[in-house]
């Protein structure tokens, strides 16, 4: 009779894998502490006047920008200007800004890039700015490569979009700005060139088009990305993960098919975990150095996604594995699951349905975003919150299920003094397989967590003395992934069979009478290397 | 005779630094170039690569490493001089270079309250117009401060914070550090200071959640730069709540107090000046005041005509554009106020 590895291994040696996995922990942390930069990078961009004198304002060829030959002319807004008519006007951003006196270019290491839009509005007592009001943008996305002369550039992308201003005023002083938010304006899940180029106009088709914005006197875009030493940090570990994961599941499948009987759904639910897991960690964005992936935003989603709907899943049957009390019926299998699996699938469908809602229309058009119209924004919470309701519900399941668990394992508690020896260990062994997941299950959330909320508080960078500076953000990126991928590394290796006869030590006639009780009992279609803990449980039943 | 010649050579060189040093005056660059861009209300080309103004040397290099930096001081230089007559228009100092209009009542002659004001308002007016500058890509040379990491190679071109830059650059450029360590100079790099400060607390922080599925499990927050005429109603407060200090031997030192200490932690963040402003009643004759209440104070109780006059101003403005404001002028009968 063999258990899992767990259960057979001594508490030296336990202690030894525990310290060299908490060493690993330590290590991710560091990592992305020390060597690794803030995770994204934010650069705001005063967009200069343009003068369009074209009279179609519809080619897309031409192109307006403040740097490089070619510039066009920059227009003062604050001069009341009469040769300037409001369809002549440009505003350009072109991006990246140059800094210490070096032209810098994207490189494709920064992955993605967020543009968020920022208007300045003047108060003036004729024209207030009424709230909520539309703001109608056509906006255009051009880029240009390094070896391009400085007027080549070319159409990315196009749109004209409606956003809705959110704009007050505390001192009603001529000439003060609004207090206008953010408007989010485009999301480029690929960086592949070196160059873009943004040109925003403000069109006037109708008359009621752009009507109650007021007086514009700047337009800022603030472009995020991410940051190409953080991407570097991050793939190499997904580059270390990688394999490790999946050479711990060949040894893991290979275990189990050592051993004559077929396997359980907990094993199965546990190659599962370790298979999503290697889709979170393969490193699919080397790709994107070479190639134009503009999914891999998307395609990032749902990695997450698939990797968290397993994980809660592995909670829930495993949790349902270990009530001590289940009928002695036919081997388990997913479907008994099936009421408990609903939240998890009700909320990973409606977030994966969102995310394709917003990041999937994206990848048709960059400046899209589902939380501009009244509809969109009704679809999007309805969604959300939907998955919210599932999280909750999940949640509630696992905490019932848990404190289920643990009531059986307090009225087996009591009736093991009882029990001969070998019964007693058999059942201290599950006791201790289920606490050890669940110390080690609450430890990592509560450190996720924990480290969440001292992100969200503390600053970005934490001071020890002058030269030791730490990177927080990177570093509970780092560390919360490091720790997930340890956490399920270690279940993979604790949690397989052992090949270790099971009692190794305890050779007693104890032993031998309880074989022959169960051989006399009989069960004629459990094997007698059946691991999983039910097996016990269901004898534990019957008896 | 060669040594002979050499020796007046000698000679010449050294009497020629010393007239050189002479001609340069005993003023720091501090006071001069503020003194100096707040002055000249033209659009004149001085010698040196600044060319707003004449340049010290140390400004020159700083002028000619960065082509763009003359531009942005022209619009620093304009838009102090406007911020600063429009809100003091209905003020008895109305932002005149001199007072009570005598040529030889120089505002920059000794460190007045307006002294004071007009060296943290160019101050706060680089400052702002250097962020700006940084921001639109005119400035090529601005570069990230505040991140410890590698900046060049790991973070490839930018960072959210572009008054730390503008700070530091102004500080720089007006040799803060090089003005010197007697009352006078610490005075004014006080008044620089809370200039400087006044734009960085009109920096408000922006978030942006970008994070799995645009969660905020990725924030990323930058400081977005308050626009310069709210920095100006905090600088006006400052010019309003400033406090003069006795001019002090430095041979007398006396024992700091905690309490001494305290106050002069409080000092720290106020504007200092040295002189009483004279009397400016004088030459307030025939001012435009705003209101009743406003033209007690600017008349010195002198009384105030009231006349009537029509007025055009804007109104009905249509939005039929998106940034110029295009407005029907309406002629308006209005009270309007003169003191006597």
């Amino acid at each position: 009779m063999t258990g899992t590895i767990i259960e057979n291994l001594s508490g030296r040696k336990l202690a030894v894998l525990v310290t060299f996995l908490l060493l690993c922990q330590i290590t991710c942390f560091l990592i992305g502490g020390l060597v690794a930069p803030m995770p994204a990078n934010v650069q705001n961009i005063l967009g200069t006047v343009c003068k369009d004198t074209s009279i179609m304002k519809n080619d897309t060829t031409k192109w307006f920008y403040n740097r490089g030959k070619g510039k066009c002319k920059s227009v003062d807004l604050g001069e009341t200007r009469h040769d300037v008519s409001e369809r002549d006007i440009v505003f350009a951003f072109q991006m990246p800004i140059p800094r210490e006196g070096e032209t810098y270019d994207y490189s494709r290491w920064q992955q993605n890039l967020i543009g968020v839009l920022q208007i300045d509005i003047g108060y003036h007592s004729q024209m207030e700015v009424k709230p909520r009001s539309t703001i109608t943008i056509d906006a255009r996305l051009a880029y240009r490569n390094k070896e391009d002369p400085d007027y080549d550039w070319k159409l990315y992308t196009q749109s004209v979009e409606k956003r809705v201003l959110d704009c007050d005023i505390d001192i009603k002083t001529e000439d003060y700005l609004y207090n206008c938010s953010h408007i989010p304006l485009f999301e480029l899940g690929s960086l592949y060139h070196d160059y873009y180029l943004l040109n925003i106009r403000l069109p006037i088709d109708t008359p009621d088009m752009n009507a109650h914005i007021g007086h514009i006197q700047d337009m800022w875009v603030t472009v995020i990305n991410q940051n190409g030493g953080f991407t570097k940090v991050w793939l190499s570990l997904k580059t270390v993960f990688f394999p490790c994961i999946i050479g711990i599941l060949v040894w893991f499948w290979r275990r189990i098919h050592m051993l004559e009987r077929k396997p359980v759904l907990l094993e199965k639910m546990l190659l599962t975990l370790g298979i999503a897991l290697c889709f979170l960690n393969a490193p699919f964005e080397y790709l994107t150095l070479q190639f134009d992936l503009p999914f891999m935003l998307l395609l990032g989603d749902i990695r997450q996604g698939v990797f968290y709907a397993t994980l809660f899943s592995f909670w829930l049957i495993f949790a349902g594995e270990h009530m001590l009390i289940q009928d002695a019926s036919a081997q388990s299998s997913l479907k008994q699951y099936w009421r408990h699996l609903s939240a998890v699938a009700m909320g990973c469908i409606s977030l994966f349905i969102f995310d394709m809602c917003e990041r999937g229309v994206q990848l048709r058009n960059p400046f899209y975003s589902i939380w501009v119209t009244d509809l969109g924004t009704n679809l999007a919470l309805t969604f959300i919150i939907l998955a919210g309701i599932s999280t909750g519900v999940y949640f509630l399941f696992l905490c019932y299920l848990v404190w289920q668990v643990f009531i059986n394992i307090s009225q087996k508690r009591q009736s093991l003094p009882t029990m001969c020896s070998v019964r007693r260990l058999h059942y201290e062994g599950i006791i201790y397989r289920f606490k050890f997941l669940m110390l080690a299950t609450l430890i990592c959330a509560a450190l996720t967590v924990i480290g969440f909320i001292l992100g969200q508080v503390a600053e970005g960078q934490w001071k020890w003395d002058e030269n030791i500076e730490l990177e927080y953000t990177s570093a509970f990126f780092t560390g919360v992934y490091g720790m997930w991928n340890i956490y399920i590394f270690s279940l993979l290796v604790l949690y397989a069979p052992s090949h270790k006869r099971w009692p190794v030590n305890d050779n007693t006639s104890d032993t031998q009478n309880l074989s022959e009780e169960i051989e006399f009992r009989g069960f004629p279609n459990e094997r007698s290397e059946i691991s999983s803990l039910t097996s016990f449980i269901r004898k534990a039943t019957i008896d | 005779m060669i040594t002979s010649c050499v020796f007046s050579m000698l000679i010449f060189s050294i009497v020629s630094i010393f007239a050189t040093k002479n001609v340069e005056g005993s003023q720091p660059v501090l006071q001069k170039t503020v003194e100096a861009l707040f002055t000249d209300r033209s659009d004149a080309i001085h010698p040196g690569t600044c060319k707003v103004f004449t340049s010290s040397k140390r400004q020159s290099k700083m002028c000619r490493k960065e082509p763009g930096l003359g531009k942005i001081l022209v619009a620093a230089k304009q838009q102090a001089i406007a911020a600063c007559e429009e809100s003091f228009q209905y003020d008895r100092w109305n932002c005149s270079l001199v007072y009570n209009r005598k040529a030889k009542r120089s505002i920059f002659k000794k460190i007045y309250r307006e002294t004071a004001f007009i060296h943290a308002l160019v101050a706060a007016s680089i400052t702002h117009a250097i962020a700006r500058g940084c921001s639109s890509g005119e400035l090529s040379r601005c570069s990230c401060l505040g991140s410890f990491q590698n900046v060049s190679t790991q973070l490839r071109g930018g960072c959210g914070d572009d008054f730390k830059f503008g700070k530091r650059f102004t500080k720089n450029f007006l040799e803060w550090k090089q003005a010197g360590t007697d009352q006078i100079a610490e005075i004014l790099k006080q008044d620089v200071n809370i200039g400087i400060d006044v734009v960085g607390q009109q920096l408000r922080e922006v978030c942006k959640c970008h994070g799995f599925s645009g969660s905020c499990t990725t924030k990323t927050c930058w400081k977005r730069l308050g626009p310069f005429n709210s920095a100006m109603g905090l600088l006006k407060k400052h010019y309003h709540h400033a406090i003069k200090k006795k001019l002090v031997n430095y041979t007398t030192k006396r024992a700091i107090t905690p309490n001494v200490r305290r106050k002069m932690e409080v000092d720290r963040k106020k504007l200092v000046y040295l002189q009483k402003t004279p009397n400016l009643c004088v030459s307030t004759k025939g001012r435009i005041c705003k209101d009743r209440h406003n033209c007690a104070t600017l008349c010195c109780g002198r009384g105030f005509i009231v006349g009537k006059k029509s007025v055009s101003s804007r109104c009905r403005c249509k939005m039929v554009d998106c940034c110029f404001v295009k407005c029907d002028t309406c002629v308006e009968e209005v009270d309007f106020f003169t003191c006597k």
